[in-house]
Order: structure tokens, then sequence, then C-alpha cells
């Protein structure tokens, strides 16, 4: 599903988060959305999945496959994401119910919105754990007989059981050890071209960015400071906040040369 | 017998157990580690893989179950688990769970002064905060009359540092200081250690991390955990260059752009 937003500006108790920000994401594509800690990129997504808090002043339009986003009915809004968005969160722990199982926390956004008998609503869970790497015996576990990298892959398997056109990633690897930040991010990567999905992909990582996204959006204090292709804007920053957050990447990463045999 | 002299902390044969009953399960095995003074010693391995506990038992802030602990050459406890902690800095992943909210940094940054010398005169407490400040890029003048609040986490993990550091520990322990912080922010904060240890040429590091990346400017050495074994250890370059286990060579993946 494609994304189209035009000229955003997003307050929160009349203090300016997002300035003016254009950015779009065509059917299918993987776009990154890269900043600090503060630039309000968590508050982009937010926006594009009609969660903004009711506080927030919102300005200018937000279109996901055509549909507006912004001063819709929150009926609208639920049944679109329900249906189509599927979200990725940074905290796993904080994302899943603690008092749920696996099976009823993959299983609840198609009992929400979808209406299926228990042994469909079974059947697609197990096939969307399957997806994910986790076998059966996860079904009956809650969040906390799981690792930190289980947990997000349920929590992976919950965005996408609805087959979304449209998954939302905020900072999915943040939280996770580094290996484990590869397996989520090439599995997530993976799930949503097989979907045919489009995706946005919010890190302040770099490294991370350059596997997973095609093209990248980099925001500085609310706003889009360059865009291009992620190979260009590793290859050749144009702005400070660009060039800033590349140096960081490749002063905190090993490069090929570097890894021996 | 020189390289004894250097000997900060020495752990052999250390193994631990946690929980009781059919949920006991073993998380150290039969772990080795030495760390001499000046000295910067990354601990890696992922989630679970017991680094945080190793460090904790190497700090007598929890006891082996088998193997033993030596500090300067003595047995780590008693008096000695005493001067030890007095004499040990820690950094934690979180840096707002380090600062008193309700204090400003300078207190926060000055309490372990305060607290190990009370005959100090309180100009000479402000002298070494302030000194300290500098030492992680944070001026004095700007910084320590702020709360928590009103820092970036990049900046109050600096300020938690600062604290760490300003009674001029024998250990400093960092357990995942960058993992929090954004990617940017992780470069002035490997720069601040870069500046301790200069600074402090007898100071030792210890870095627990999951990111060989990270480390790859400030270890010496590296030790590699995995399922609670060390499954390598060896200089920072030759494991760079040479990893042999297989486990490395995943954590040298992960860590490559």
């Amino acid at each position: 599903m494609s994304v189209s937003i035009r000229d955003l500006s997003i307050a929160i108790n009349s203090k300016p988060i997002v300035h003016g920000v254009d950015l779009d994401i065509a059917d299918g594509e993987r776009v990154g959305l890269v900043g600090s800690s503060g630039s309000g990129k968590s508050m982009i997504a937010k926006a594009v999945m009609g969660l903004l808090p009711p506080t927030a002043r919102v300005e200018g339009s937000v279109e996901l496959g055509g549909t507006q986003i912004v001063g819709a009915s929150d009926n609208v809004i639920a049944d679109l994401r329900g249906r189509y968005v599927g979200m990725v969160f940074q905290d796993p722990s904080a994302a899943l119910n603690p008092v749920m199982t696996v099976a009823q926390q993959v299983g609840l956004p198609l009992y929400l919105h979808y209406d299926l008998t228990l042994a469909e609503r079974l059947e697609r869970v197990t096939r969307m754990l399957d997806k994910v790497g986790l076998r059966e015996d996860v079904l009956c576990k809650y969040p906390h007989e799981l690792s930190g990298g289980q947990r997000q892959r349920v929590g992976i398997a919950t965005a996408l059981v609805t087959s979304p056109r449209l998954i939302i990633a905020d900072e999915p690897t943040t939280a996770l050890d580094s290996i484990t930040q590869r397996q989520i991010v090439d599995l997530l990567t993976s799930l949503v071209d097989d979907a045919k999905a489009s995706m946005l992909f919010i890190t302040h990582d770099f490294t991370v960015l350059s596997r997973v996204t095609t093209r990248c959006y980099v925001l500085d204090r609310g706003r889009i400071a360059e865009f291009g292709t992620t190979a260009d804007v590793l290859a050749d920053p144009k702005t400070d906040e660009g060039r800033r957050l590349v140096e960081a990447a490749r002063a905190l990463s090993l490069h090929a040369g570097n890894e021996g045999a | 017998m020189g390289d004894d002299e250097r000997m900060v902390l020495e752990g052999r044969s250390l193994a631990k157990w946690y929980g009781a009953g059919r949920h006991r399960r073993q998380v150290l095995f039969d772990v080795d580690v030495r760390l001499h003074a000046g000295e910067c010693l990354a601990v890696i391995g992922g989630s679970g893989s017991g680094k945080t506990t190793l460090t904790r038992v190497l700090l007598g802030l929890e006891r082996a179950d088998d193997g033993s602990v030596e500090y300067c050459g003595k047995p780590l406890r008693g008096d000695v688990a005493r001067d030890l902690r007095a004499q040990s800095g820690l950094v934690f992943q979180n840096p707002f769970d380090s600062l008193d909210p309700r204090w400003r940094v300078g207190r926060s940054v000055g309490e372990p002064l305060r607290l190990h010398h009370p005959d100090w005169l309180r100009e000479h407490v402000a002298e070494r905060v302030a000194e300290a400040l500098d030492m992680v890029s944070l001026d004095p003048e700007m910084f320590a009359d702020r709360f928590p609040i009103d820092l970036s986490g990049g900046q109050a993990q600096r300020a938690a540092i600062a604290r760490a550091i300003v009674d001029k520990p024998k250990v400093l322990l960092a357990d995942e200081p960058m993992s929090a912080i954004d990617v940017a922010a992780r470069v002035r904060i490997l720069e601040s250690f870069e500046a301790i240890r200069n600074a402090e040429p007898d100071m030792a590091i210890i870095m627990v991390s999951h990111d060989l990346g990270v480390v790859q400017h400030l270890a010496d050495r590296i030790l590699v955990l995995h399922d609670g074994r060390v499954v390598e250890s060896g200089p920072t370059e030759w494991i760079l260059a040479h990893p042999r286990d297989e486990y490395t060579k995943r954590l040298l993946q992960a860590a490559t752009m």
C-alpha cells in the first residue's frame, strides 16, 4: 500500500515536534526514516498509524492507499489499521500483553477484524508462527517464558498475521543483541517482500538501514534534512545530520576488510 | 612476577547457578578471566550468555558457586570485597537509572566523593566534580546545575560515567553503556572512555557488550561468552582478524556493515 505524506506538521501541547514533512512510499517499497532520538521519527510513525495522542495538533495530509488519515474518524482509522497496517515496536515485552499466550496474542488481530472460526484462526496463527521461525510448542507460552528474540518474532507474527499491505517497524531491533538483530532484520525484510507489502522502517542506525531499505529519509529536529536511495545517502551524505549519522554508523561497525577468514 | 603485580582481578574456574529445584540451571561454566591495571577487557556475548553475571561475580556483587576471585592478589571476601566496592565504578545500560531524578547532575556526580571522603572540603569536591564532567565533555558550567530530565540520553550516560570515575576507581565496569543510546551519541561516549583511559592510565576497564563493532576501538582484549562458557579470548586485533569459534564469526558478521 502506498503512503503519501504532504506538509505534515505535528505539535503536542502546542510544542512543535514535526515541521512540514513530505514523505512517499510506493506500493511494495521499503523506505527508511532515520534520525537521532528526539528527532520526531516515532511521531511521524504514529501519525501514519493514526495513533497520535488526543492532545496532538496535526496539519497537512497523510494518505494511505489514497485514504486520508488526518481528521478521519476513529472507526475509519481503526478499520484501515486493523486490516491493512501492521506494526512492529521497539520493545516486544512492552508490546505484548503479559497475560495472553502467544496463540491468543497472534490471533487477536484476526479475532478483532475478521470473521473466522476458532479452527481457521488457529490454522493461520500456526502458519504465521512457522513463517517467523517459531515452532508450535510456543503457542501456549506467555511472553515472560520467551527470549527477547522470540518475543520480537511473536511481535512480527502479530503484525503480519492479517497480511497487511503496509508494515511500520519502529526501531524493531534496538532492544536486541547484535546477532538477533541481524536475524530479525533479515526475517522482516523477506516476509515483507514475500507479502509484496510496503514498509516504513524507523531507526537511528544506518548499519541496519542499509540492509533493509532501498530509499531513506534523514530526519533532523522534526524536518527532513535529506533523502535519496540508501546507497547514495550512505556513500555521500549531503547534510550535517546525514554525515553525523553515517559517520557514527561507520565508526561503530566493522568493515568487510576486517572480517578475516 | 611483573605480570602478577599488575593483576587487578583474577577469576579462576568460576561457576554459577541460578534458581532452585527443577528450575536450577547453570549460567557460568568454568570461566577463567584476568584483568590487569590499565587494561580494557571487553566481555562480549548475546543476551543470556552470562556476561553480566560474570562481571557481577568478579566485582563481588554476587558469589560464585564454584571457583575463586582475587582482587590484587587477595581472596575476594570481607574487607577485600569492601575495598573493591569502594574502588570500583559502575556504569549501566540506562543512564536515567544511575542518576537520581530529584538531584542536580553535579550533586549526583559528587556523591561518591562525599561518601568516601566525608572530611573533604566542598570546594575540593566541586573541583573534582568539574574535572570529571570535563573528562566526558560536559561543560560543568552548563551541566552541573541541570536535572537529569533536561539531558539527552547520551548526555545523561556521560554524566553517569563522570559519577563512576569521579573517585578514580581501580576498576570501571561498564555494562552495555551504549545499547540504549542512539548511534550518533554512542560515538561521544566512546570518546569519553578514550579520554578516561588517557587521563587514568592505571584504571582497569571491563566493557560488557553484545556488539563487537562498539568495542573494537577501545578494548585491548576480548573475551567471548556463549551460553555461559568462554568460547574465545585474546587480543582484540587477533580476534577480529582470526576468529576461530563459530559463534565469534557470527558476532563479527553481525557487526559488519
